[in-house]
């Protein structure tokens, strides 16, 4: 995962968490508020209409109230022996004995209240007590005289008597009965006309309120916990309710309770339950006459709740992609570029080219650590350039005195200084060839040293390799003659055609092989230097009838400085960098070279270089301190 | 290796003596005094006509009396190095045109281009060669 994509998963982790816990916190205050909005504004309202219709009930009350006080003043009048208003369902609302008041009327006089309601006017019931005369009248009040029976709402009884029963006696008292239920019936009228204006006000007042969209119900109960008026003129929707929430109602009807607030469900709606009572003052006591109830939907201010958090979601994932982005695109600026800009500059260094300098240096901490880069590459450049001078001083300085020794030695066993006899030249002859050899290694080590900095230097061309290997078999002439070798060149792969090699490089490592088998091969041996086609490959097999090498030193063959245990005593020539070069020649020609042997018997190098420049490395292999031997091929 | 008549022609034509025969004159710059002796020795030996200089003061003086047939150069001199003097050869018109071996223990890569860059016509490497391989050389060069 790219340092980019963590930076921005973390930003993207952080913002969200943040964000999620800041708009979590404000989602929760303003969701009280908003609930808090709307229960104050249902309360407001219920209040508001509580007000009115308690004002109606009080109003009913006073028409009741005057009523009865007609009714109690006229019972005052000589000869009145009781005056009831029994209403169409026949009870008493009003009486003489105002005990009576809500009482269910007599049998009898239901009795005559069913005639009435059958169709009969006004009707007397006359009883002649002897010295006196009792008339009892019953009077059908309608709201509407021309509906008749259907319209009634009150039935006035009155009872009356004579002083005498004499004629004009009994002319008062029905002069008295007409004053009476005139009266009376104004106040019945009246109080019924109010009743049922109230009603109807009532009824609107619990369908409007429903506008307030925080409603879902509006009911007004009366003192008996039956329905006056409610939302969509229901009066039975409450007749089969749960016992816990006609227990509520009461509890406040009956004072135990100033209000109450439950949450409930009612037709399937989640709703807050608040029951409030209906009351004012009689006689100085506050009575309970009736309750205000609401049912206020949980969805009301829900939904607004939820809009907020969907509103607040919305506004985060902006915020947050606004964050990421900004954030973003400053870390990568400052950060990811820089980084990813010294990596490259840092593998170019890696990869050998100390020219490079880190350029543009921010003023911080990365800044800070590109000029810390820059100074330990200035720190490598010198250091490379004190090994390439030192190598280059102690080069010359071993290479001055051997050029001496060498010119020297050769002028005096040429006769150059005058005769020397055979036994003189050969000495000499054995200090000149040491001399060679110190300067081949001097050599060597130069090699080395430049392939391990990546400065060899190699240059591919297209070369005929038959001349090259002609040259390697005509330097290995005086070697070979020498020690009683036979070098024998065995060519299969025909006419090779001329194909891109560094002509001195290869020969160098090939040489290097041969003069390697020609040494370690006893005199009366035989060196075979056999070349073949293996594909895109040349194949070089240089196998010797020599000394072998211990199988336990075969991968270390290649290796720098690395002398196989049988020769470290039978030679001491060798500097065991031959081989470590070879190898690293063959490498940089994009080819193999593997070793095959077996103690005692012999020795096969092969080696294998592309003959199409497409499979040669672009660019120049540093080499590895170490080179391990391929695993053997047959 | 190059036929000793060959050397001799040359020289015929290209610088008649009043004895009619001229010998080739090589200009060795060698701070080393012991490589410097076998040098003058051996090239002395085979027939030419040998002054060396021990830096590049020395080497300047002889150039303004005489002009050599070929120059044998080390590189690493006391003060102004062999690259400096061949720069300086180089850049003179009258001395533009003679050859200049270079004769050094450098023999790196770079050394190598500077040195054939700046108008070397050949590098050796001191200690690769023998004395005969670097007269040999003189020859062909001036045989050419």
């Amino acid at each position: 995962m790219s340092l980019g994509t963590k930076i921005n998963l973390v930003l993207i982790l952080v913002a969200t968490i943040i964000l999620t816990a800041g708009f979590w916190v404000i989602v929760s205050i303003e969701g009280v508020a908003i609930k808090q909005q709307v229960k104050n504004d249902s309360e407001t309202v219920a209040y508001m209409f509580r007000n009115d219709i308690e004002h109606m009930f009080r109003q009913a009350y006073n028409q009741q109230e005057a009523l009865q006080s007609a009714v109690s003043n006229l019972s005052k009048v000589d000869g009145v022996k009781y005056i009831n208003v029994v209403t169409a369902d026949g009870v008493y609302a009003a009486a003489t004995d105002s005990s009576l008041i809500g009482v269910k009327a007599s049998e009898e006089t239901i009795a005559q209240i069913d005639k009435i309601k059958a169709g009969e006017k006004t009707f007397d019931i006359k009883k002649d007590i002897g010295t006196t005369y009792v008339i009892k009248r019953f009077i059908p009040i309608y709201l509407d005289e021309a509906k008749g029976a259907t319209s009634l709402i009150n039935i006035v009884e009155i009872e009356v008597i004579a002083i005498s029963s004499r004629q004009a006696d009994i002319f008062e008292i029905q002069k008295l009965l007409q004053v009476i239920s005139v009266t009376i019936e104004q106040n019945a009228k009246s109080i019924t006309v109010a009743r049922v204006g109230n009603l109807r006000a009532i009824q609107r007042i619990t369908d409007d309120v429903t506008k307030f969209g925080f409603y879902h119900d509006f009911i007004i109960h009366d003192d008996k916990l039956k329905i006056i008026a409610n939302t969509g003129n229901e009066p039975t929707i409450f007749d089969n309710d749960k016992d816990v929430y006609k227990q509520l109602r009461s509890k406040v009807l009956s004072g135990k309770s100033k209000e109450e607030l439950v949450r409930r469900i009612h037709n399937d709606h989640d709703v807050v339950m608040q029951v409030f009572p209906i009351q004012y003052m009689i006689a100085g006591k506050l009575e309970r006459v009736g309750l205000l109830e609401i049912h206020v939907l949980i969805s009301a201010y829900q939904d607004k709740i939820n809009a907020l958090t969907f509103r607040m979601i919305g506004i985060g994932v902006i915020l947050t992609a606004i964050l990421v982005i900004v954030l973003g695109v400053i870390l990568r600026r400052e950060v990811v570029e820089p980084i990813t800009r010294y990596s490259k500059i840092a593998q170019k260094v890696a990869d050998g080219d100390l020219g490079q300098t880190i350029e543009g240096l921010s003023n911080d901490e990365i800044g800070q650590f590109g000029k810390v880069f820059n100074s330990m590459v200035s720190n490598i450049r010198e250091l490379d350039q004190l090994k390439s001078d030192f190598i280059t001083v102690a080069a010359h300085q071993l290479r001055t005195p051997l050029s001496g020794i060498k010119w020297a030695l050769k002028m005096i066993m040429d006769g150059d200084l005058g005769a020397v006899n055979n036994d003189q030249k050969d000495m000499l002859k054995r200090g000149y060839e040491t001399s060679e050899k110190m300067a081949q290694l001097v050599n060597d080590l130069l090699n080395i040293s430049r392939i391990e900095s990546g400065k060899y230097g190699f240059k591919f061309e297209k070369n005929d390799f038959a001349k090259l290997l002609k040259t390697l078999i005509t330097n290995t002439e005086l070697a070979s003659q020498e020690r009683n070798i036979k070098v024998i060149l065995d060519n299969r792969a025909g006419d090779i055609q001329p194909f891109s090699f560094d002509a001195d490089k290869l020969l160098i490592a090939l040489q290097n092989i041969v003069d390697n088998a020609i040494k370690y091969t006893l005199p009366g041996g035989r060196v075979t230097v056999s070349v073949e086609n293996q594909g895109d490959y040349l194949q070089v097999k240089v196998s010797d009838t020599g000394v072998g090498v211990p199988k336990e030193d075969l991968p270390k063959l290649f290796s720098k400085f690395f002398r196989a245990s049988n020769v470290v005593q039978l030679q001491t020539d060798g500097s065991g960098l031959g081989l470590f070069l070879v190898k690293s020649i063959i490498v940089h020609h994009g080819g193999q070279v593997w070793v095959d042997s077996i103690e005692g018997k012999g020795t096969t190098f092969t080696v294998r270089v592309p003959m199409i420049a497409e499979l040669i490395p672009k660019e120049e292999i540093v080499a590895e301190p170490v080179l391990v031997a391929p695993e053997a091929k047959s | 290796m190059v036929e000793q008549n060959e050397i001799t022609e040359t020289a015929v034509v290209n610088a008649p003596t009043p004895t009619g025969e001229r010998k080739t004159f090589i200009l060795v710059i060698e701070d080393d005094k012991f490589l410097r002796e076998l040098l003058v020795r051996k090239l002395s030996t085979e027939g030419f006509a040998v002054e060396n200089a021990i830096e590049a003061e020395a080497a300047f003086r002889i150039l303004a009396e005489r002009k050599p047939d070929i120059i044998l150069c080390d590189l690493i001199l006391p003060g102004v190095d062999g690259f400096e003097i061949v720069r300086r050869i180089k850049a003179e018109p009258k001395t533009a045109d003679i050859p200049i071996v270079i004769l050094s223990n450098l023999g790196q890569k770079e050394d190598l281009d500077r040195a054939m860059a700046l108008g070397a016509v050949d590098f050796m490497v001191k200690a690769n060669f023998t004395l005969d391989e670097i007269v040999a050389k003189v020859r062909s060069i001036l045989g050419k």
